[in-house]
């Protein structure tokens, strides 16, 4: 009887043992990339970085260069030898005159799209901003004009060959105002396939200018912070309830919402943080207590565990800037106004602190916005894309080093 | 050889031929001259001396030096103009900056201080400033150039040390290499500055091109198209060498003549931008020009130019044998001028709007556009082929080669085996056959009838006249776009549906509860930012938002705002002001690339369209029966040319109505009537209303086509040919309208909107009188012929 006990635990004990081997994060290899690289998603509709094989394509200032990931060394995305990668070149291969300045690039299946916004004029001479879609091949020495959407659109995201992409107008409305009743349409590959609507904010639940920001989109699920007016006039509005905000998990496949968190509210705001190995990073802001929670909960926000609790500001502003990777996860006292130094705090995915690692003095306006891959944080500083490696962030009590790379 | 000189003798002998070569060349030059001086920025024009002066002053300095003196020049302009600054100086403290930075300009550098004084006594020369700032540019590239050429080996090193470019089987990889291979045997020419004017003005200008184009197909006219329309190849070809021998004898006059235009062409260019900017030191390397930085061979500019001329010649005689083959495999005039004018636009339109980066760039760069254009020489392109960097240039002189020889081998087969005479084709057989049906001669024909008859039915054009319907009807359907350039331009549309026609008290009322909204906005702003029971969330949210209806529909209001007071003041002064959208009603009244397309597709109709009222009896020879019957001369005359200008406002009303219709389902027709000083900025005295402009564009653009009608009648009495006059017609309508494509200034409605009725009143009154002139010339012709 002994003995079965004895062999039962060593089983359990086994299982115990490949359960942490699954949770370890895999890394983020060429072979295993996703179709939306959501590791890039800068948030706030913008992809400046890409990752390939064997290098990262970057958008900055007019102009796209590729990384090579063994020497970092990063060069114009040109193949002319008799060009100087200046404005001055009208042929430039890594030139683009005239870039959404949300810097939308995506590499799929082998080729990059890149938005562009270009002014089009029509048979009786009316000239109309619109959005168009760049192909290029991955040595940019092929660049055809994909396709032109027949709305100006936010931003694009190419998954399971679909191009989905939130608009910036309706049909009737014609404003270029953010946030006001932008929808989600997708179409496929096909140029000749005409677009279908994801999602209809034009009249959602009778309230008013109802609007989306995509935070990010992993395994058909599509993270939206969603924006609407309870009141036609807000400049009437009294209070908090005027303008609402939800964070709301969408299903890709056929629009349907399946969570729903309210983000403003006296108690409780629900934020996305961030993908982290196959579960979503997100926290709750307790404004009566004044502490942000963050939790690890499953890709369709069920089954939150709570990981660790961190303070805000005496003014109820948050502290810290945290984001995540597919191994730990990052907390940056970006908006600390009592710090006198600048760190990251790093934890793993049960919540334990591993780690503080500082700022340089003279690098403090800089902070960790995107999440990068396995290897990287990358971010842009006054048009200057740095890197840091994030193997220096589990050197406590060190100092971080950037790499320029443009 | 007597062969082929008596193939010259019917290009060069015939009458025709020189006039239409000396009227292209003279537009080419003109077009060229107006091209060059219509630019009012152009001082190197105006002050051509000064300029060849200043570059002679610069040229034999080393390098270093004369870039210290030039730049100590330009250091005294940069004291002149903080002399200047004092003037415009708000406030005490930067008056004193200035002052001592002068103190300190006089201290340290005295000659410029010095020269600084003197262009403020004497005024500043722009010439001067411009002048110096292109000499800069000139001897900064030349220093820099050495670095570009000397590492590239460098840089093809840097770039293949990435993995995107490090395969040595790759396209990229390879192109860097033999890119830098190529340019290998310029690393130590010598630069100097000069005057590139001319060089540059030559090389760029392309109109040129369409007129050779033009007087090659003449050629071929005379060449091909003479003999078989009088059916005198049966007769040429029963001869002993009336085959093969002749149309040998014809290519080598048609090649012959194409070098010989093409050289007259591009040596008149270069003579007149000589004459108009100047000299140049034609022995320095053509790579002391920064815009020939590029150039892969190592040539003087004297030498280049020469290439250039090459270059032109070889697309010449790659449209002429086109060209060639086109005229002896095709026996319908129509057909032929569809043929090479679809060539032609096809080759055009594949140079012009594939991009060179594309995937399927090709046919843009083996094309004929692409040879006779100055990137083909002063460019360097490799092209993918299976991966592999093969150079452009040899590749398409090669294609192009074969091309010359493949077609002048299919014109020599063709024209030997196949009997040249005209064939009806199954359309016409077709006509032929409704005609015995349905159209019987029943005693005699009115001449009227007749004219119709033998426009519509036996010239086809009914056909042409139903698709134009049909491509008016299509035009019609549809609504015109709003523009949405600004993102208050939704905003602003909304106010002004709101606002749109008289000023009524309402409206008054209307505008002044908005200004107190969007105060009591600011307001609103100020208290939430106080409010203490607001988050910092809730605060921003909100500041936001109302931020936002500022930028927006805030702007939208102080634009609409600013039109009250114009409007208001255009009252005081008289005028029955009303609101108007003037993002819409702008480009109703004035719209250059709508007025452009319109007056261009026009021309085309009716460069199709008319040739064949007049030419149609001659090539017949029934002009010979017609005129000595009773109402053969005036009366048929009278005739042809009213069913001339029917034809044409047929053609007008499906060009422009449409827009028209469009414009009146979108819009309405409620701001028609309000004056279009309403739309200006500025009152610059304008006293028609929207509609009164739009219609004076409209008459502005009719009598245009009037002209135009005038005008191809004459040609074609002149000439008695349909395949010449449509030809004559497009070199003297088509191609000046291309060359003021991008003058929008050179618009009826742009005219019209700035008041500037002397233009319109003289430019009609000229366009009329010519009509009735050319309409008198060719009564003349006709009746006493």
């Amino acid at each position: 009887m002994k003995k079965y006990v004895a062999l039962i635990f060593v089983i359990i004990l086994l299982f115990c043992g490949c359960n942490e081997n699954n949770n370890m994060a895999k890394e983020l290899t060429n072979d295993n990339l996703p179709d939306y690289q959501y590791m890039f998603s800068g948030g706030s509709r913008m992809t400046s970085i890409q990752k390939t094989q064997g290098g990262y394509y970057v958008l900055s200032g007019d102009f796209i260069y590729y990384v090579d990931e063994k020497n970092m060394n990063t060069v114009p995305l040109c193949n002319k030898t008799n060009c100087m990668h200046t404005l001055d070149d009208k042929n430039c291969n890594a030139h683009f005159e005239s870039l959404d300045s949300t810097y939308n690039m995506q590499v799929y299946k082998d080729k990059i799209y890149i938005l562009s916004k270009e002014l089009v004029e029509d048979k009786d001479g009316i000239a109309n901003y619109k959005s168009v879609l760049y192909r290029l091949s991955l040595d940019g020495s092929e660049k055809d004009k994909f396709y032109t959407f027949e709305k100006l659109i936010y931003s694009f995201y190419i998954v399971d060959d679909y191009i989905f992409y939130d608009t910036m107008i309706e049909d009737e409305e014609g404003s270029y105002e953010s946030n006001v009743n932008n929808s989600i349409y997708k179409k496929s590959l096909d140029v000749n396939d005409s677009p279908k609507l994801v999602v209809n904010y034009s009249d959602y639940k009778g309230h008013y200018k109802y609007g989306c920001t995509i935070k990010n989109i992993y395994k058909d699920k599509l993270y939206v912070y969603e924006c609407y007016q309870t009141v036609k006039n807000i400049e009437k509005a009294k209070g908090e309830e005027a303008k609402q905000w939800n964070f709301v998990i969408i299903d890709l496949k056929n629009g349907k919402r399946i969570k729903e968190l309210q983000m403003n509210n006296n108690s409780e705001e629900n934020y996305f943080a961030g993908i982290c190995h196959d579960k979503l990073l997100r926290s709750v802001i307790n404004n009566k207590k004044k502490t942000e929670t963050f939790y690890l909960s499953n890709l369709d926000g069920s089954n939150p565990k709570k990981l660790f609790v961190q303070k805000m500001n005496k003014d109820a502003t948050v502290k810290y800037e945290v984001i995540c990777d597919d191994k730990y996860i990052y907390s940056d006292n970006v908006n600390d106004k009592s710090a006198k130094k600048r760190w990251v705090e790093v934890y793993n995915t049960s919540g334990e602190k591993l780690s503080r690692v500082y700022y340089p003095d003279e690098n403090t306006g800089i902070h960790l916005s995107v999440q990068g891959d396995d290897k990287y944080f990358w971010f842009e500083n006054d048009g200057v894309v740095f890197v840091i490696e994030k193997t220096q962030f589990l050197n406590d009590n060190g100092k971080l080093e950037f790499k320029q790379i443009t | 050889m007597k062969l082929t000189y008596y193939e010259l003798q019917k290009v060069i002998g015939k009458r025709t031929f020189l006039i239409v070569l000396a009227l292209c060349f003279v537009i080419n030059i003109f077009l060229l001259y107006y091209t060059q001086s219509s630019d009012e920025e152009n001082l190197k024009l105006q002050y051509k001396d000064k300029y060849v002066e200043m570059i002679n002053q610069y040229k034999n300095l080393p390098t270093d030096k004369a870039v210290e003196k030039v730049e100590a020049e330009q250091f005294a302009y940069d004291i002149y103009a903080e002399m200047n600054s004092i003037a415009f100086a708000a406030e005490e403290e930067e008056i004193k900056t200035i002052t001592k930075n002068l103190q300190q300009y006089k201290k340290n550098n005295p000659k410029a201080y010095k020269k600084a004084e003197n262009i403020a006594k004497q005024g500043e020369n722009l010439w001067e400033v411009q002048f110096l700032y292109d000499v800069s540019g000139q001897l900064n590239y030349i220093k820099s150039y050495s670095d570009f050429i000397g590492q590239m080996g460098q840089r093809a090193d840097l770039q293949s040390s990435v993995s995107v470019f490090g395969d040595k089987n790759s396209f990229s990889y390879n192109n860097l290499y033999k890119t830098a291979e190529d340019y290998r045997h310029l690393k130590n020419i010598d630069l100097s500055i000069g005057n590139s004017n001319a060089l540059k003005a030559t090389t760029e200008y392309t109109l040129t091109d369409f007129f050779v184009i033009a007087v090659v197909f003449l050629v071929c006219i005379f060449l091909f198209g003479y003999e078989r329309d009088r059916g005198l190849y049966n007769l040429v070809k029963t001869s002993k060498y009336g085959r093969l021998r002749t149309i040998i004898s014809k290519l080598l006059v048609l090649f012959g003549v194409s070098i010989a235009l093409s050289l007259i062409f591009t040596t008149g260019n270069y003579i007149t931008n000589t004459l108009l900017y100047g000299t140049d030191d034609l022995n320095r390397s053509i790579q002391s020009v920064p815009e020939f930085r590029n150039c892969p061979f190592g040539l003087s500019v004297w030498q280049y130019l020469i290439l250039f001329a090459l270059m032109k010649i070889t697309g010449a005689v790659a449209v002429s044998s086109i060209f060639a083959m086109i005229f002896t495999i095709f026996s319908s005039p129509a057909l032929m001028y569809i043929a090479s004018v679809g060539v032609v636009t096809g080759e055009y339109l594949l140079y012009a709007f594939i991009p060179s980066a594309s995937s399927f760039n090709y046919p843009k760069f083996i094309n004929i556009f692409y040879v006779l254009s100055n990137s083909f020489a002063c460019e360097y392109i490799n092209l993918n082929i299976f991966s592999k960097a093969v150079t452009a240039f040899p590749l398409v002189l090669t294609v192009f080669g074969f091309v010359v020889i493949g077609c002048s081998i299919i014109s020599c087969v063709i024209f030997s085996r196949k009997n040249q005479s005209r064939k009806t084709s199954a359309l016409s057989e077709c006509f032929a056959k409704i005609k015995t049906r349905f159209f019987k001669i029943r005693g005699s024909v009115s001449v009227s009838l007749g004219e119709i008859y033998k426009f519509l039915v036996q010239n086809k054009m009914a056909v042409l006249l139903i698709l134009l319907v049909g491509y008016g009807v299509v035009n019609s359907i549809g609504t015109v776009a709003y523009s949405y350039l600004d993102i208050s331009d939704s905003d602003y549309k909304a106010y002004m549906e709101r606002l749109e026609g008289d000023i009524t008290p309402d409206k008054v009322d209307f505008i002044h509860r908005e200004e107190k909204y969007f105060s009591n906005l600011e307001k609103r702003l100020a208290e939430i930012e106080n409010d203490q029971s607001l988050s910092d969330n809730a605060k921003g949210a909100l500041s936001i938002s109302i931020n936002s209806i500022i930028e927006t529909k805030g702007t939208a209001f102080d634009r609409v705002k600013s039109q009250y007071k114009r409007l208001q003041k255009l009252q005081k002064q008289g005028v029955n002001s009303r609101f108007i959208d003037e993002n819409v009603y702008s480009n109703f009244v004035s719209n250059s690339i709508r007025e452009w397309k319109n007056c261009a597709i026009i021309f085309l109709i009716l460069i199709i369209m008319l040739p064949v009222i007049f030419t149609g009896e001659y090539k017949n020879s029934m002009i010979n029966l017609i005129r000595p019957t009773k109402f053969g001369k005036t009366a048929v005359f009278v005739r042809k040319e009213i069913f001339s200008l029917s034809a044409m406002i047929i053609g007008f009303v499906i060009v422009y109505l449409p827009y028209f219709i469009r414009f009146i389902s979108t819009y309405g027709r409620d701001s028609f009537v309000t004056p279009a000083i309403c739309l200006l900025e500025e009152n610059n005295g304008l006293s028609l209303s929207v509609i009164g402009v739009a219609l004076l564009v409209l008459i502005g653009y009719f009598v245009l086509s009037v002209f135009a009608v005038s005008l191809i009648n004459l040609v074609s009495l002149l000439l008695k040919n349909y395949l010449m006059t449509m030809l004559l017609s497009s070199a003297l309508l088509l191609i000046p309208t291309f060359a003021v494509i991008n003058f929008e200034s050179i618009r009826f409605g742009s005219i019209v909107v700035e008041n500037n009725m002397i233009a319109v009143w003289v430019t009609i009154g000229l366009c009329t009188f010519l009509s009735v002139v050319f309409t008198l010339i060719s009564h003349k012709v006709y009746t006493e012929e």
